[in-house]
Parts: structure tokens; sequence; C-alpha cells
């Protein structure tokens, strides 16, 4: 449209851009009508009022913004929590396992190692027999933390935002709040949402860093390069630290079996059922039998004993169960 | 000395030192400063707040490296100018598909008391701005506000000039047609103030 070829014309001659020619041609037009004339004179008139503009102040507490620059200060400057892993071969350990102690913990407990009060934290650790620990958090959302885990939150969320500081594993079922974005921060990354429910595993190590979404919809973004993506439902993140790059993947079958306890093996081969109960029961099952480790197993297991789940596995591959408590071997048998 | 207040070299030379209450004095004397600059340029308070809070935090974090040539006010200003293109930037990303940014915090629509100045053209002016789209706002702002080159807007939001070439035309339309109605014809007397067409 010719109007917009003039108002460009103007816009040059304000930046001081306009080259001869195109001044004739402005003065042309500008002859040819009042119109034009005034178009050019608001185009003027916009462009110097825009450059003086200034939005309405705002309303700002000093005091209340500089309390909370403190506390991330705070948050900063405090030692760094101590690197835990899972590493017990103690007996009290086995024990709980096998019986699946699921410790509620509604209470806040205080971190007395924490420098700044504002952030309050608990964990789920294995020297305090944790093996999975519900948190109520202040808005009423809730975080299950895995043994080994820990997080730290802020104030009682009366802040802006609702945030999370998190080592290890945790599942979280977020309460909807628009106007406060929860936050989940790890050593890789950060997690926003407003409210869904989701799981993050990140122990800082070169196991990287997991996203998983069962509802709603969430944001993740890479601490390393701001690399970042948006997951929905049975969506997945994973961030390799070797690479450094941030990807999408989808959510595996039993990525939450450690927060349910339900298992769900379709033709896995057997090694790899026997890892993930490893990790998730924190024991040790021995197959002595090295070619049955490739034998497929299909098999749903809910809420179920240690000790429950490897016998059913010995009976179907024919084995014979040693041990008990966090070590168990299983010797002979066969796949079929 | 009572009834002198310090100079910003001299609290920053305490802020090196590791001194709270010449950091609070800083801060009580920029951190509205940056807030108004990032609403200026975004229109966005909240991430006003989130780039005013980094900046100050990372004054602080980086207290004893810190080196400031020029004015601390230019410093502290750049350093929340590119803050914010970096966040935006990151936010485009999670946009990039879609071309669903989102909306402005603030819309003329949004405040009673605003439409009632609208006899004030600084603030017809100002709504208008608020009620460009997202990335239209920017470029303009970024070139107005900021004085940058086409050139160097195109590189800051990672879009090509052309594409600055017309969102800037975009915004001039719009400021122009909020404006129009206020502008009388045939006075001409802005374009004599300004030697408009000589």
């Amino acid at each position: 449209m010719s109007e917009d070829l003039y108002i460009q014309l103007i816009y040059k001659k304000l930046r001081g851009q306009l080259e001869a020619a195109e001044q004739v041609q402005l003065d042309e037009w500008l002859q040819a009508s009042p119109d034009n004339q005034l178009i050019a004179e608001s185009v003027a008139q916009a462009w110097e009022l825009s450059g003086a503009t200034t939005a309405p102040e705002p309303d700002i507490d000093l005091d209340a913004d500089f309390a909370l620059l403190e506390e991330r200060i705070a948050a900063d400057e405090a030692p760094p929590p101590p690197v835990r892993r899972l590493s017990s071969r103690s007996r009290w350990l086995s024990i709980a396992a096998a019986l699946v102690v699921l410790v509620t913990l509604g209470l806040l407990l205080r971190n007395i190692a924490t420098a700044d009060p504002s952030w309050t934290r608990i964990a789920c650790s294995s020297s305090t027999d944790c093996q999975h620990l519900k948190v109520e958090l202040p808005d009423g959302s809730i975080a299950w933390l895995d043994r080994n885990s820990h997080l730290e939150y802020i104030g009682n969320f009366a802040s802006a935002d609702r945030q999370i500081k998190l080592y290890g594993n945790a599942f979280f079922d977020v309460r909807r709040d628009e106007a406060h974005p929860f936050t989940v921060s790890t050593s890789y990354g950060k997690v926003t949402v407003l409210g869904t429910s989701f799981g993050v595993s990140d122990w800082g190590d070169d196991q990287g860093w997991r996203v998983n979404v069962t509802s709603g919809k969430v944001a993740v973004q890479a601490q390393a390069n701001t690399q970042q993506l948006t997951l929905t439902p049975d969506e997945a993140s994973y961030f390799d630290p070797n690479q450094q790059q941030l990807k999408k993947t989808s959510t595996s079958t039993n990525t939450f079996s450690w927060h349910t306890r339900r298992f769900n093996f379709n033709d896995d081969p057997l090694s790899a059922a026997i890892q993930t109960l490893e990790k998730v029961y924190a024991v040790e099952i021995i197959i002595e039998e090295q070619a049955l480790l490739n034998c497929p197993i299909s098999v749903d297991f809910d809420n179920q004993t240690i000790e429950a789940i490897v016998s059913t596995i010995a009976e179907v591959y024919g084995m014979e169960l040693e041990g008990g408590e966090r070590r168990f071997r299983l010797r002979g048998g066969s796949c079929g | 000395m009572p009834g002198t207040n310090p100079t910003d070299e001299q609290l920053l030379a305490l802020l090196k030192a590791g001194d709270r209450g010449a950091f609070r004095q800083l801060f009580d004397r920029y951190y509205k400063y940056l807030l108004v600059t990032v609403i200026n340029i975004s229109g966005d308070r909240e991430l006003a707040r989130e780039v005013g809070q980094e900046v100050f935090f990372e004054v602080w974090k980086k207290r004893e490296q810190i080196a400031v040539k020029g004015p601390l006010k230019s410093y502290l200003r750049r350093a929340a100018v590119n803050r914010m293109l970096n966040q935006l930037k990151a936010r485009r990303l999670q946009y990039l598909d879609d071309e669903q940014m989102p909306e402005l915090s603030t819309r003329p629509a949004d405040d009673p008391q605003q439409q009632l100045q609208a006899d004030d053209l600084q603030s017809i002016i100002q709504q208008a701005i608020d009620a460009l789209p997202e990335r239209c706002r920017l470029v303009f702002t970024l070139c107005r506000l900021e004085g940058l080159s086409h050139k160097e807007v195109a590189a800051q939001l990672g879009i090509s000039t052309k594409t600055v070439e017309n969102q800037m035309l975009k915004a001039l339309k719009q400021l122009r047609k909020a404006v129009q109605p206020y502008v009388s014809k045939g006075l001409c007397w802005l374009a004599l103030l300004l030697g408009w067409w000589q």
C-alpha cells in the first residue's frame, strides 16, 4: 500500500536517513493532499512522544524486594548440600526395604544447618530409615521424595514464586496457581509449571537430569545453555551432561515405580527387570546362571514386598532362592 | 558526613569490601530505575522484577571483580537490558513453533485510571505502545528508547533486519493511528517546530 511507503519515508526522514530523491517523492506526496500532511504530522508526533515515554511507575515495595534479594543471596552463599550416594549396606536398610516403609511427614522439618531460615529443608535420608517421603508443601502441593534425596523450599511460598531446590529424585503433584509459578531447580536445570504432576531426577552426577510429565504442561530449562523445552503428559526430557544437551524423550514404563511400587515388565530382559528392582528396593539380586539374564520377562507387580517379587521370579524360571533381607541369590533354572 | 549523600563511586568501593549497607543504598538508588527501564521496553512488570533482582544479585555476587567504566547508572541499565533480552530469547525458544507469544501483562483496558487520563497525549501514546504485540513493541522500544540500530536490534532478538523494518513500520502505523485524532488538521505546529519539511 502506498501509504506504508510514505510512512517508511517519513521514518527515514526522522532518523536522518532520507535521500534526496526520496525527499522529492515525499514532498510531492505531502503537497498532494492535507490528509497526507496530517498523516505525516501524526507519525512525527507519535515518534516524538514515544521517545519521552515512561510507563506508569511500578508499585514497588523496596523493602520487600530487597528482602527477596537477600533471601536469594543467603541461599546462594549457604554451603552446598552434601552429596549422598546409595551405598549403605547395613542390615536395617534391607529390613526397611523389605517392608516398604512409607514414611509420611507432614511436619516441616527445619534444617538447622541451613544458613538462611527462609529456606526449609526436608530430606529422605537413608540414615533415618527413609524409603519414600511424602512432603506437604505450604501451598497444598505434594512432593514425594525418593531415598537419598532432599528438597528445600523458600519461605511459606508467600513470595511471588513457589521455589523448590531439589537434589535427587522426586515426584510432584502441584496445586494449580496461575499467579505463582512453581519451579524446581536442580543442578542441571529448572522446571517451571503452574499446576501439574511430574517427576524430576537429578543427582548432579553423570546420570544427568530427567523430567517426566504425567499431567499438565511443564517447561524445562537447562542450566548450562538455557535450552528450553515444553513437555506434555507422557513426555520426558533428558539432559545429557556429557553432550550438554537437552532432549525430548518419552516416559518409560517403570519411571515412577520408585514412587508407585508398581512394575510392569513386558518382554523386558530379566537383567533389566532385576536392575529396576534393585534400584527401587535398594537390594542386591544375583542371578548365578548368566544365560538367564537375557530371558524375557512379562509380569506386573503391584505394591508387593521384594521377597514376594523375588520368589515369584524364582518360581517362573524354576530357580532356587537363597538369602533374603537385602541380598538375594538365585541358582539354576531355565528360560523355558 | 551528615547531610551529604555518598557518591556511586564511594558506595562501589564500600561494596567491594562487602558492605551490605552500601549495597542497600545502591539498591534503593537504582532498583526502581531498572524496573522502569525494562517495563518501558518490554511492558512486562514481572519480567522487570525478575531482571532487577538478577542484576542486583550479580552485582553482589561479583562485587569484588566489578569494573564499572562510566556512570554506574548506565552500567546497570545496560546490564538490565542485556539480561532482559536473554530472558526474552530463552522464552522465545519456547514459542518458536507456534506463533502464540504470551500476551502482555499490561493492557490499556486493564487500567480504568489510564483510560480516564486519555486526554493527555503522552498517556495515549503509552497506551498505544502497550497495545502493540510483544515483538513489535520490543523492536520499537529498542530502536526508540535504547537507540539501537536496526542491525543491532535484529542481532539482539535473533531476527532479520527485514523483520525489524516491518515491525517498525507496523508500530509506527499503529501509533500514528492512536495519535492522529488529536492532531489538528492544518495546524502543522509540530512540523514547524521541528523544521520538518524544510
